[in-house]
């Protein structure tokens, strides 16, 4: 089942002299239980890409459909759904709120669909557990290690069993231990829920738990190759 | 002889009982009029009479220090009534005004100075008494002491008089024995005595410098109700004290057409007390000088030559200073010239000579007639 | 310069609506200082003007008691002459009272007539008859008669005297009888007391001399007519002396004193002047204490504005201070952020000072001619010394708001910039001093609550009051601490940790939003804490006033349904407008007592007497009649009936509250009153309750009174009915009886209470509006505060916006922190606003008016305010609101 089609994608910023042509063509699909990295050199348009697919931006061209819609078709309040609920985030500088605990953090996209906040802390809780973070959910943000903080973030991105995850380099701002478990967790989930999940990254060994790993560069996809994983 | 009484003052109060009598003129008939019966008797007189309308004291005098400075000097108390019996209970309602005008004249020095004082009763800031001779405005007043004499005091300031007159000849009452007729109807008259010689001793004050002065002065006292005449520009009126112990009072009426007033007039006064009328056809005036007031812009003659061929008098009267204008612009608003004059000439043959005062009015403003009309 | 104007100025030009709110906060506040300060100003100066232009060239004058002194005693003062001129005066007040307004006290039932009789005391103006001898007083004042005759110089007094020497002669300015379409030789209506009188409009004043004072409400007639027709037959209000030496006042005024016969006073015409000011003090002194509310939450704002001005740039000092600019610059840079707002901002508040003192001054010079004088209606114009005031208040205060804050830049140390964004604050904790200052000062403020006044300004009182602020605003940490824990367990998460399947009870009335605004409120604490601070204050201010305002109004009420025991209260029409010392002719007492359902009259009468250097009211009532029916509430003895009874007809007084206090004299006490006929001395016997003039009251015996000052008419007449009456029946009867020929108001019992209130209500007026402003301005702060945060916070909204919030969600989640913005300054203002008011009830009032009030909770118009505080913080939240949400897209990844 495809659960993201992207189909002759371009994503063009207004510019100073010349109009910036982040993504100049793009088709690609994710179906369920998929795992699709994305790599490239800085400004190759991974991250746009990625802000399209989530349904964060509208590409200027081309047709974006999670779960067989038509992203395009949609206003900002039905989009604003669509990522509560059947999208999940994780970046690179975690985005966490600060103000909220650990647990609160994970509960606020339940809590924001308007689930009733008991239900929601007791599935962030499980969740919490379950990354690793049981003891810490009473906590904030800024007594957290980074790694502890995506763990975090990457509980929040599913605990509303999203269809589609999308992580924007989720170990660019961590060290390396951190983030080799920042990655098998990730992996972790996407093999526990079979959730589909598209991801930027850097990191060569990601390709190792990828089902694909797509190439990219100036806007386009240069290759894609079968990933160790499938 | 009817000597005409001295019109002297009449002009001055004619702005206050202009504004006094209301329109129609009913006012005199609740005022007293002069009566031919009445019988002056002084000191009795001296004091006020209250039942009449006008009424004034008048003193002048020509004084002079220890070391001969001369001075001369002006004290005058008008009272003037405006309503006989105020409504208003209030003791400040006007029954009477008083008016009371202060000068004095250094003539070595060539200042003249001058004050006046206006007011209502009140309760007893001006006034003058019927009990006995006291006329009084503010803390200027005139009095009789127990000897007889007049008690003058005036002070404004640096300016002043503090006198006392010892009258050294009986009194002359003009007119029929005091009763001085003013024109053709019955009791436009007045009542009317001068005392025209008296020893005047006592300190004066000028530009706050105090002077003790001896002297001769004049008083003339008259009160009456309606004496008023029309078609009048001015007078011209002299008092003379000469050296031999004669004294002349003579005044002219100047009329709106310049002619002399028929009621001209004036009385001579010998030696040993007795008097004899002058009457209009009896004395020629004739201005010499003119001095022109840088004040009022007057013009008035500051030197006279005075005939009167039946006394065998011939004398020119000179203003000792010719800057002596008075004027009360801010209180009754009357402008006049009244000041101390040498008088040098012949009399019988013989040189004469004497001192005397010298009044001049009509020569500013508007002809006294309208001021006049009722 | 050029750091400053891309530092500083880009970002103020950049955040233009911020940097206009916060110029605004300064600039109100500066407005109503200024304002207050005009309107306190015109009501002392427009007397002291009047006073002075009317004084002309007098130098000193001679007084007697309240009632005048006998004329006849100027016999014995002739020496005076000698020192000067000498010029009686008696004055008096009238009111204008055309016919064909007239008669229409009778019309309609009780409340109209009431209305109805204020409505003519107001179109009817107030004039001030200055009786003269015009004789006497040339050389003291200047007429310019219109048109009389002469060039130059003007008429002379003679000519001046024939226009007034009818009794019925009156001069009037040109400016007056233009303004009522009176001409030269006209008739004119005036009420004297209670009678309308006919006078003849004898001349017209040019805008010269005393005809420029009031406005022109000036009239002359002669002495001897002024004495008539004010019923001071015999006697003068005093004599103006010019001294022939004006240079010499000192010596001349030593002399006079020495040679004054007992019971004559020389004095400055100034002292009159002093007098007044004297007795408005208080008044305005607590106006003045009030218009700084306003500019103490302006400034909190401006050291709201550079402390996030501060906060928002850390990283950017840091570079700064990195590329070597100095610290000294550094602070230079945020105090010159601060000159920027407090500048324009004071300039522009002056100028909207003299605007809104218009409005203030409409709503005082109401109160300070029923409560104390008659006074010009116009503030004045702005002097020099107003824009110094706006500026120095405004502009330094400014920079002292400014100082911590930018003293903090300064500190900033160069590796600031090198951390990089440290968005995570550290989370606020709750240390002790947030508890210490506040308990210290509160502790500092009650001591000062108990030391006494100095003079009749309580400073402590005000210092006290001051304290307990800052009190407030310290604690509020500690309460914005507190109030993010109970919020998060109100909202189901105690400790952090959920309970499975069951949500708090308040979530479903605040929803995720209310739960979000109270999180991300936490953890900005630090940051809001200044703002609610300020909003804290000024509704601790409001809620105080309108406690002390409220226990005061109740205080009255029962009071006045104490002591007003009359059926009828008969006074002349007059007095509403101002006029002090009109009284009721024998026709309308005769009339009146002839009523037959009327038993028994009490006469009163009140008038001002100068005392010390203020003044005070003197009463004459009967006292049998007060043994007998009087209600009076005594506060010393209590039982204050028994010793008037037992002093009846000694020289004996009894004192008002604020007598007492004011002069510091009680039961026991000697006071020394001057009579027409010399100084008297009088023993206090008892101190009652009064709420009718701060200014104090003695109250004598009629039987007293005579003697010593003689016979005069009442002011006022109380009048009881038989059993059974209908006093409104009997007002209607009376007052068509007294129908146009008098001038009278009548109320009954209901409509004076109602009466009393309204004169209360009004007086208060202007603290209303002044509050208001001040909660204005800290509302403006909150708005002001949310925009900073927003703009700070666009990352978070972008978060919550991919996490899946909508734009409503943003936009109710900013509203709601705005709320319980509002909510915790509320409620710190009403637990602060009852400190407050305690401080304001017991020490403040007491010591600048005298009064003892009950405390008295006004709930309905707390909650009234609770409500309207949080409805118009809400509001207040709206715009930045709006804000965020547009801002806030769901991206924002560096």
């Amino acid at each position: 089942m495809t659960i993201l089609e992207v189909e002759r994608v371009e994503k063009t910023y207004p510019g100073g002299e010349a109009p910036v042509a982040a993504v100049r063509g793009v088709s690609l699909s994710v179906a369920a239980g998929e795992l699709v990295a994305l790599m490239g050199p800085s400004g190759c348009g991974k991250s746009t890409l990625l802000h399209v697919c989530g349904a964060m931006d509208t590409p200027t061209r081309g047709r974006v459909a999670i779960e067989g819609r038509d992203l395009s078709s949609l206003d900002d309040g039905a989009l604003t759904r669509v990522r509560r609920e059947r999208v999940g985030f994780v970046f690179q500088f975690f985005n966490l709120l600060p103000t909220l605990t650990v647990a609160e953090n994970i509960a606020l996209p339940l809590l924001l669909s308007g689930g009733s906040p008991g239900e929601a802390l007791e599935r962030a809780a499980a969740l919490a557990n379950r990354v690793g973070l049981g003891h810490r959910q009473r906590h904030y943000p800024q007594q957290l290690s980074g790694g502890e903080m995506q763990r975090t973030a990457i509980a929040r991105a599913v605990v509303h069993r999203p269809a589609l995850l999308i992580a924007d380099e989720p170990t660019g701002n961590l060290d390396s231990a951190s983030g080799a478990r920042v990655l098998d967790l990730l992996r972790d989930v996407h093999e526990e829920t079979g959730i589909a999940l598209l991801m930027a990254t850097h990191a060569p060994d990601v390709a190792r738990i990828a089902s694909r790993v797509v190439h990219m560069r100036d806007g386009l996809i240069e290759r894609i190759d079968a990933g160790v994983a499938v | 002889m009817r000597v005409m009484a001295r019109h002297r003052t009449a002009w001055l109060l004619a702005g206050l009982i202009a504004g006094a009598v209301p329109a129609g003129g009913q006012v005199s008939s609740s005022w007293k009029q002069a009566d031919p019966s009445y019988r002056l008797v002084l000191p009795r007189d001296h004091a006020a009479h209250p039942e009449y309308r006008i009424e004034w004291w008048y003193y002048t005098g020509n004084l002079a220090a220890a070391d001969g400075r001369r001075f001369g000097y002006q004290l005058t108390f008008f009272r003037v009534g405006v309503d006989p019996a105020p409504s208003n209970p209030s003791r400040w309602a006007v029954r009477d005004l008083h008016m009371a005008h202060l000068a004095v004249a250094d003539i070595d020095g060539g200042r003249y100075r001058f004050s006046d004082r206006l007011n209502r009763d009140g309760p007893g800031w001006a006034g003058a008494a019927t009990d006995r001779y006291r006329v009084w405005n503010e803390l200027w007043e005139a009095t009789l002491d127990e000897a007889g004499r007049h008690v003058l005091r005036a002070r404004d300031g640096g300016l002043g008089v503090d006198l006392v007159l010892t009258p050294s000849k009986p009194p002359v009452l003009h007119g029929d024995q005091g009763y001085s007729r003013k024109g053709g109807e019955e009791g436009n008259a007045s009542h009317y005595y001068s005392l025209t010689r008296m020893e005047t001793s006592g300190r004066l004050w000028m530009e706050g410098e105090e002077v003790a002065v001896r002297g001769a002065s004049w008083m003339d006292h008259e009160f009456g109700t309606s004496f008023l005449e029309r078609g009048q520009r001015g007078w011209d009126w002299f008092s003379m004290q000469f050296e031999d112990g004669h004294e002349l009072m003579l005044f002219q009426m100047r009329r709106t057409d310049a002619t002399r007033d028929p009621r001209s007039s004036g009385t001579w006064v010998l030696p040993d007390g007795r008097t004899l009328p002058i009457g209009a056809d009896d004395f020629r005036l004739e201005p010499l000088d003119r001095w022109r007031s840088p004040e009022s812009g007057a013009e008035y003659p500051t030197r006279w030559r005075l005939i009167v061929p039946r006394l065998g008098l011939d004398v020119e009267a000179r203003a000792a200073l010719p800057n002596q204008e008075l004027r009360t612009t801010r209180s009754a608003n009357v402008t006049y010239w009244e000041g101390s004059i040498d008088i040098t000439g012949r009399l019988g043959g013989r040189v004469a000579r004497g001192r005397g005062y010298l009044e001049m009015t009509g020569y500013t403003g508007q002809p006294m007639s309208e001021v006049f009309r009722e | 310069m050029w750091l400053f104007s891309r530092f500083i100025a880009r970002r103020l030009a950049g955040e233009r609506l911020r940097s206009a709110v916060t110029a605004l906060g300064v600039a109100l506040g500066v407005a109503v200082v200024v304002a207050i300060r005009l309107a306190n100003v015109s009501s002392v100066r427009g007397f002291e003007q009047a006073l002075e232009t009317m004084a002309g060239a007098t130098s000193l004058e001679i007084v007697g008691s309240a009632e005048g002194f006998d004329e006849r005693r100027l016999v014995a003062l002739t020496w005076l002459g000698e020192l000067g001129r000498l010029s009686p005066v008696i004055e008096g007040e009238a009111m204008y009272a055309p016919r064909g307004i007239a008669g229409s006290a009778s019309e309609g039932d009780d409340r109209a007539a009431i209305e109805g009789g204020r409505r003519r005391a107001s179109a009817g103006e107030m004039l001030r008859v200055v009786g003269i001898d015009i004789l006497r007083d040339r050389p003291f004042r200047e007429y310019a008669l219109r048109s009389s005759g002469r060039e130059g110089e003007g008429p002379s007094a003679r000519e001046f005297l024939d226009l007034l020497r009818d009794p019925r002669a009156i001069i009037l300015t040109a400016k007056f009888a233009g303004r009522h379409g009176l001409s030269n030789g006209g008739r004119v209506d005036l009420a004297i007391g209670d009678r309308v009188e006919v006078f003849t409009v004898a001349g017209l004043l040019d805008d010269v001399g005393p005809a420029r004072a009031l406005d022109g409400g000036i009239a002359l007639m002669d002495i001897a007519a002024a004495q008539v027709a004010f019923g001071k037959l015999g006697r003068l209000d005093r004599l103006d002396v010019r001294l022939d030496e004006p240079e010499q006042v000192d010596a001349a005024e030593q002399l006079i004193a020495s040679r004054l016969p007992e019971g004559l006073t020389v004095q400055r015409p100034s002292r009159r002047g002093r007098q007044v000011e004297q007795m408005l003090a208080a008044f305005h002194h607590n106006l003045a204490a009030l218009s700084y509310i306003a500019l103490i939450v302006g400034l909190f704002m401006v050291y709201n504005t550079v402390a996030t001005s501060v906060v928002a740039r850390r990283s950017e000092i840091g570079t700064l201070r990195a590329l070597g600019v100095s610290r000294g610059r550094v602070l230079r840079l945020f105090l010159g952020e601060a000159l920027v707002l407090a500048l324009p901002a004071s300039v522009v508040g002056v100028l909207l000072g003299r605007v809104l003192a218009v409005g203030a001054v409409a709503l005082t010079s109401g109160t300070v001619s029923t409560l104390y004088v008659a006074t010009g209606s116009a503030p004045p114009a702005l002097d020099w010394t107003h824009w110094v005031l706006g500026l120095l208040v405004g502009v330094p205060l400014s920079l002292a708001a400014a100082a911590q804050p930018a003293l903090e830049a300064s500190r900033v140390s160069p590796t600031a910039a090198l951390r990089g964004a440290d968005r995570l604050e550290t989370r606020f904790r709750l240390r002790r001093r947030f508890l210490v200052a506040p308990l210290a000062l509160a502790a500092l403020g009650a001591w000062l609550a108990t030391r006494p006044a100095s003079g009749n300004v309580p400073i402590a009182g005000y210092a006290a009051a001051v304290v307990f602020v800052f009190a407030a605003a310290f604690l509020v940490p500690a309460v914005l601490f507190a109030m993010a824990r109970a919020g998060r367990r109100a909202l189901g998460f105690r400790r952090g940790s959920p309970v499975p399947g069951s949500p708090a009870p308040a979530h479903r009335f605040f929803f995720v939003e209310g739960w979000l605004a109270n999180a991300s409120l936490s953890g900005a604490i630090p940051r809001l804490s200044i703002s609610i601070a300020a909003l804290a204050v000024s509704l601790a201010m409001m809620a105080a006033i309108a406690i002390m305002i409220g226990s005061f109004r109740e205080t009255v009420v029962y009071w006045v349904g104490q002591t007003l025991t009359a059926d009828l209260f008969v006074g002349p029409s007059s007095r509403s407008g101002g006029a002090r010392q009109a009284t009721i002719s024998e026709e309308v007492e005769r009339t009146i007592a002839a009523h037959e359902a009327v038993e028994v009259i009490d006469r009163v009468r009140q008038i001002p007497v100068p005392y010390g250097d203020s003044q005070a009211y003197l009463l004459a009532g009967d006292f049998t009649s007060l043994v007998a029916r009087g209600q009076q509430l005594f506060k010393d003895p209590r039982d204050g009936k028994a010793a008037i009874r037992a002093t009846l007809g000694e020289d004996v007084v009894v004192v008002s509250e604020a007598f007492s206090i004011r002069h510091g004299r009680g039961v026991g006490d000697d006071i020394s009153l001057a009579t027409p006929s010399g100084r008297a001395r009088f023993r206090i016997v008892a101190v009652y309750f009064d709420y009718s003039s701060d200014r104090g009251v003695i109250a004598i015996d009629r039987a007293v009174f005579a003697r010593h000052f003689g016979e005069a008419r009442p002011t006022g007449l109380n009048v009881y009915l038989r059993e059974g009456a209908d006093a409104m029946a009997v007002r209607r009867a009376l007052l068509d009886t007294l129908g146009a020929s008098h001038r009278v108001f009548i109320y009954t019992n209901a409509g004076l209470r109602g009466e009393v209130l309204r004169i209360f209500d009004r007086t208060f007026a202007i603290t209303y509006a002044l509050e208001l402003i001040a909660v204005v301005v800290a509302i403006l702060g909150v708005a002001a505060t949310l925009l900073t945060l927003i703009l700070e916070r666009e990352h978070e909204f972008a978060v919550l916006r991919l996490v899946g919030a909508d734009r409503r969600q943003v936009r109710r989640m900013v509203v709601w922190e705005a709320l319980m913005m509002g909510a915790v300054s509320q409620s710190v203002g009403l637990v602060v606003g009852v400190v407050l008011s305690l401080v304001l009830i017991y020490v403040i009032n007491v010591q600048s008016f005298g009064w003892t009030i009950q405390f008295h909770m006004p709930w309905w118009f707390l909650t009234q305010m609770t409500l309207v505080i949080l409805t118009a913080t809400a509001l207040a939240g709206l715009y930045p609101a709006r804000l965020a949400a547009r801002r806030a897209a769901p991206i924002r990844e560096e």
